[in-house]
């Protein structure tokens, strides 16, 4: 049977809204999946890179972010700001958030820091922000290997606290959520970073707060 | 289907069938959605360093110009311009293009813990030595691209090779970093004399 113009006008407005609608669709799935896309990258791209990370106790280390197989994230972090990473030949960088118990440091609590360090020619440890910036002006806190009166064992014995204590103390800024940085410089220790076992670096162990 | 008056009329559909070209639709449109949004997250994170300019090498590349480490210092808040600063350190950097030719770095050991790192632009250290290495008090060595290293090669006298340490970069641009342990705050004067005097020039 013969199909009259009107049967295919009115296919051809169906096939064209249809089109429409798909068109329209797609664009959309598009402009959703740039913004989601753009945002992940955002998000996962923060302090630190979210993959390659080697965890001893409370601490933490990424041992690619100083060398040329950087993976692409952490190559991103660093592009996004001046950071000038500690190469594996020079020395190790350890970060800390947390305490022993894995509650987050905060300067409403004092902090026993004890134990071992790493073989190495020298360390520091410093307070950091929660975007491991080290703190600078009166609230900046640092220590190191020099500065301090081991104990008999030969282990180091520190009490992170906001205010004053006896023996070697290092300055937590009041109230504040901050981090620990544990540098140390020409450490055999580099290449062995994942077969670390937590006892050979120092605990972080929380004293008491403030209500 | 074709209605007596010749209008062409929609043949229904069962509601099975157009439940399930909805979900085929919608199948399709989160693939879609997942394969986009994969692509513009993989992008994103490839071309950040490719085209920064926030990043220590991009930041630094126009220092130490008269062939010496220049010295970072504190900004007047205190703040040191690098995030990841340790502020037991004295730093001093010098930037390079080795599209000027290749460049020759020199340091002489002093009581500080002295180390130095080549950082390409983008981020990534490809080298890095600590005055453990050091002959006679001085570390030296020489950096350039794979063209310059190939023509110097072809260049050498007998043993020339082993007399210099040559060091292949992945990127024309980037920066050195001299770097040195304070023990005490007051070893700082010593320490930031003994970054800016390493030299960084044209390695001819």
């Amino acid at each position: 049977m013969a199909r009259s113009p009107l049967t295919l006008s009115a296919k051809a407005i169906g096939a064209q809204a249809g089109h429409t609608l798909r068109t329209r669709q797609v664009l959309l799935i598009t402009l959703g999946a740039l913004v989601a896309g753009i945002g992940s990258t955002v998000a996962l791209l923060g302090e630190r890179p979210p993959f390659g990370s080697v965890r001893i106790g409370s601490w933490q280390t990424f041992p690619r972010m100083g060398s040329a197989e950087v993976d692409p994230y952490g190559r991103a972090i660093l592009a996004r700001g001046p950071h000038l990473p500690l190469a594996a030949g020079e020395g190790i960088l350890l970060g800390a958030h947390v305490d022993d118990n894995g509650d987050a440091l905060t300067g409403r609590c004092r902090y026993a820091i004890t134990g071992s360090t790493l073989p190495s020619r020298g360390w520091t440890l410093a307070v950091v922000d929660r975007s491991d910036r080290a703190l600078t002006g009166p609230d900046a806190a640092v220590i190191g290997d020099a500065d301090l009166i081991l104990t008999e064992s030969g282990q180091i014995s520190i009490t992170a606290s906001p205010t004053i204590m006896a023996g070697n103390w290092l300055r937590l800024p009041a109230g504040e959520r901050f981090g620990l940085a544990m540098r140390f410089y020409d450490s055999p220790m580099a290449a062995s970073l994942g077969q670390l076992d937590a006892n050979v670096l120092p605990r972080i162990t929380r004293l008491g707060c403030k209500t | 289907m074709i209605t007596d008056s010749g209008i062409a009329m929609p043949r229904p559909r069962s509601v099975p069938q157009r439940e399930h070209r909805h979900l085929g639709r919608l199948i399709r449109a989160v693939l879609l959605f997942c394969a986009l949004a994969g692509i513009a997250h993989i992008l994103t994170v490839l071309l950040i360093p490719r085209y920064a300019v926030l990043d220590a090498a991009s930041a630094f590349l126009n220092t130490g110009a008269d062939a010496r480490a220049e010295l970072i210092r504190p900004d007047q808040q205190g703040q040191m311009p690098i995030i990841d600063a340790d502020a037991m350190t004295a730093i001093a950097v010098c930037g390079f293009d080795l599209a000027d030719g290749p460049l020759r770095v020199s340091a002489r050991t002093g009581q500080a813990l002295l180390s130095l790192s080549l950082h390409v632009r983008g981020g990534g250290v490809f080298y890095a030595v600590t005055d453990r290495a050091a002959q006679r008090g001085l570390i030296e060595f020489v950096v350039l691209n794979r063209r310059q290293f190939e023509d110097r090669v072809a260049k050498d006298d007998d043993g020339d090779s082993q007399r210099e340490l040559r060091i292949v970069a992945p990127a024309e641009q980037g920066i050195m970093v001299a770097r040195a342990l304070l023990k005490q705050p007051s070893d700082r004067p010593m320490a930031e004399a003994l970054v800016s005097a390493v030299a960084c020039g044209a390695a001819g």
